[in-house]
């Protein structure tokens, strides 16, 4: 309320007041008429009587109504402080009428407070009014925040029948969320898929960590096929599984591209591995046998017992043949750099013997190879093996300053797992990958995708003075042929 | 009069092979009973003409050396390979040991090598370097150890056995002879026979399958060794 009608509701008040007082001492003002001049004797009297008092009732409940408890009890003790004087002074039964007083008082009392407890009650349902508000705003805002989401999310129960799906979820899947809605999510799954959901299913259930934000693929309504990358959270109710909560990120265009980026890196790997072959092949086949026949045909010469050639000039023919030796033996030792073919023919173990034995040699280290006894593995699985080993080596040979160098080759349910230990001064792991990029140092780099390339993988665990362990894995058997098909 | 030490080639280059043939050929014990071009031929003249000895190039089109000998090795167990390589690396040697080759040359080797290789090979020498031999055996100490092959380690007699360990120590036939107070014939027979039980052509093929049979620990032999 403004001040201004507190003003006039004051103003009113007050005149209001005077005035019933001025009525209620009628005896006191001089040469007016008025009612209630002699004690109360007929009906009438009491009338007036009863309507005075009840004309300070209405100005307690007005006070109360319009300027607030306070004014409302200042009322009531004034109107008190004037009918109490009143009764004994100019009523002739003055017992009468402090009942009366006081029956007026109690009847304005209860006003003003049926007054506040409106007022109360009003203020209440007001906030209350204010909360539901409130809260339809934030539960709107939420909805808000599901259904324009850039990620799809959705809802499936355990049955996979989906319950809830946002906008974002036609971006992903094809569908709108209306036709989402009771559709199952096997729908939208290749068998490969099925499996992967299977498994993320079974291990949530049973309260096991994933790897979150995985890799799924998802084929849409056109029968397209994209990538997401998703969250999948278990929900629970009473602590009972009831469904799953997912997340989902359409990164088809980013897995194109590193694949894409992969499969050149693989190509240029392959191409550069080919090219040294061909090299190492024609140094072999071509210049070396050359070399060698010359190598012959002289030891032929020197040979002949029936030979007309004077000592002298065979001495020289020796001298030209031990020329032509050497010069073998240093193609041979190219071709074999280019292109280990202790490799391909011998296989790993041989040539990570030969390797660690070269290193051993060179540093006077002590080094040791332990193998599994292995099957026939894919060349491809055997080369990537020897390089990153031929790596890892290298890097030994320039930074470990180590002593020891253990490699050991197992075959754990068709996996196969290098582990190179050394005992050197290792390194802090946090400046691995990113770091060595930048230095320049892309040995590891290469290593990693030499791993991936086969589908496997590689680790490296160090610490500074502790040593460095590289583990590189990969599988032989049915992962292979799904890469090569993956690659063609 | 002693039979001639039949020989078959086996090499790519046609004018390495017709070296190597013109090496052979002015040996008077030694003749030439075939030439293969690749790995192919090398087995299937093999199983016809059955030499004693095949000399092979380890790097042919159409199964190398290696794979070549494997097979050969089912099919005419008593012909023994000779192996020629551009490496000698302990480890490539290994394998072309693994592989059942008797025994192996560098490819530079000059003729009269060759020829000396032959008839050690036949003679029932050791072709290999001690520090190969070694290797072997570190190498069958680290695999886990078969149990014994009992059919065979029955077929050899307690003599056969004796030599046997002491081949693997790499003494030479003399050498065993004078150890074992027998005459040097007696114990070329004697290698013959194991040979043949064993179904090998060569000691180191001996000696390699004896440890692969775990006919040999490495026990045996440092106790023969120890008892020189």
């Amino acid at each position: 309320m403004s001040n201004k009608w507190r003003i006039v509701h004051i103003t009113i008040l007050t005149l209001a007041f005077i005035i019933l007082t001025l009525l209620h001492y009628n005896r006191f003002l001089v040469g007016i008429p008025l009612l209630g001049q002699q004690a109360p004797v007929s009906f009438l009297d009491s009338i007036i009587y009863a309507s005075e008092r009840a004309a300070y009732i209405l100005l307690m409940i007005y006070a109360g109504w319009f300027l607030g408890l306070w004014a409302g009890v200042t009322v009531l003790i004034a109107s008190a402080m004037v009918m109490v004087p009143q009764a004994f002074i100019m009523n002739a039964y003055p017992v009468d009428s402090v009942v009366e007083i006081l029956a007026a008082l109690a009847i304005g009392g209860m006003g003003i407070a049926l007054i506040q407890i409106r007022g109360v009650w009003r203020q209440q349902r007001q906030k209350l009014r204010g909360i539901r508000v409130a809260l339809r705003t934030s539960q709107e805002s939420y909805e808000e925040l599901f259904t324009n989401a850039s990620d799809a999310i959705w809802v499936h129960d355990l049955g996979g029948k989906i319950v809830i799906a946002n906008k974002a979820c036609e971006k992903v899947s094809g569908y709108p969320p209306d036709e989402l809605i009771g559709k199952r999510v096997a729908e939208l799954m290749s068998p490969e898929a099925l499996v992967l959901a299977r498994e993320i299913r079974a291990k949530l259930i049973k309260g096991q960590a994933i790897d979150q934000r995985y890799d799924q693929r998802i084929i849409k309504k056109d029968g397209t096929e994209s990538t997401v990358e998703l969250f999948t959270r278990l929900i629970r109710a009473d602590g009972k599984p009831i469904g799953f909560q997912n997340i989902a990120r359409d990164v088809s265009e980013e897995r194109r591209l590193r694949d894409n980026l992969r499969i050149q890196i693989h190509k240029t790997l392959m191409a550069q591995e080919e090219e040294r072959k061909r090299i190492a092949r024609e140094l072999h086949d071509d210049i070396a046998q050359s070399i060698l026949l010359l190598s012959r045909q002289l030891d032929i010469l020197i040979s002949d017992s029936d030979s007309k050639i004077p000592k002298a000039k065979i001495a020289d023919l020796e001298r030209i043949e031990n020329i032509a030796n050497d010069a073998y033996k240093s193609l041979q030792r190219y071709a074999r750099d280019l292109r280990p073919s202790i490799l391909d023919q011998m296989g790993l173990v041989a040539a990570l013997n030969w390797l660690t034995e070269e290193l051993g040699k060179e540093l006077g280290i002590k080094t040791f190879v332990k193998s599994d006894k292995l099957p026939q593995l894919p060349s491809e699985v055997e080369l990537a093996m020897f390089r990153i080993a031929q790596e890892t080596l290298n890097n030994i040979r320039k930074h470990a300053q180590a002593s020891s160098v253990n490699i050991t080759v197992q075959l754990i349910s068709h996996n196969l797992k290098m582990s190179i230990t050394d005992n050197g001064k290792g390194f802090s792991t946090s400046r691995l990958t990113g770091d060595l990029a930048k230095e320049g140092k892309l040995g590891v780099l290469g290593m990693e995708e030499r791993a991936r390339l086969i589908g496997g993988s590689l680790q490296i665990k160090s610490s500074p003075s502790k040593g460095t362990t590289v583990i590189a894995r990969a599988p032989i058997w049915t992962r292979q042929k799904e890469l090569v098909s993956f690659i063609r | 009069m002693k039979t001639k030490t039949r020989i078959l080639l086996a090499d790519d280059h046609p004018l390495l092979r017709e070296a190597l043939s013109q090496v052979f050929s002015s040996e008077k014990d030694m003749e030439i009973v075939g030439q293969a071009n690749n790995g192919e031929e090398a087995i299937n003249l093999t199983s016809q003409l059955k030499p004693d000895i095949l000399v092979m190039d380890i790097m042919m089109p159409k199964f190398d050396g290696l794979e070549a000998s494997r097979q050969i090795k089912k099919i005419a167990p008593n012909t023994a390979i000779l192996i020629l390589t551009a490496y000698d690396d302990d480890n490539y040697v290994l394998g072309l040991l693994e592989a059942g080759a008797a025994g192996y040359l560098m490819k530079s080797a000059r003729g009269q090598d060759l020829v000396e290789a032959v008839r050690a090979i036949r003679a029932g020498e050791s072709v290999l370097h001690p520090k190969i031999i070694e290797k072997l055996l570190k190498q069958a100490m680290i695999k886990p150890a078969g149990t014994a092959d009992r059919k065979i380690k029955d077929l050899l007699s307690d003599r056969e056995m004796e030599m046997l360990k002491l081949l693997a120590t790499g003494m030479s036939n003399k050498e065993i002879a004078d150890k074992l107070y027998l005459s040097l014939r007696t114990v070329k027979a004697h290698m013959s026979n194991i040979f043949t039980k064993m179904s090998v052509a060569s000691r180191s093929e001996a000696l390699v399958e004896a440890l692969r049979k775990g006919l040999l620990t490495l026990d045996d032999i440092k106790q023969s060794a120890s008892e020189e």
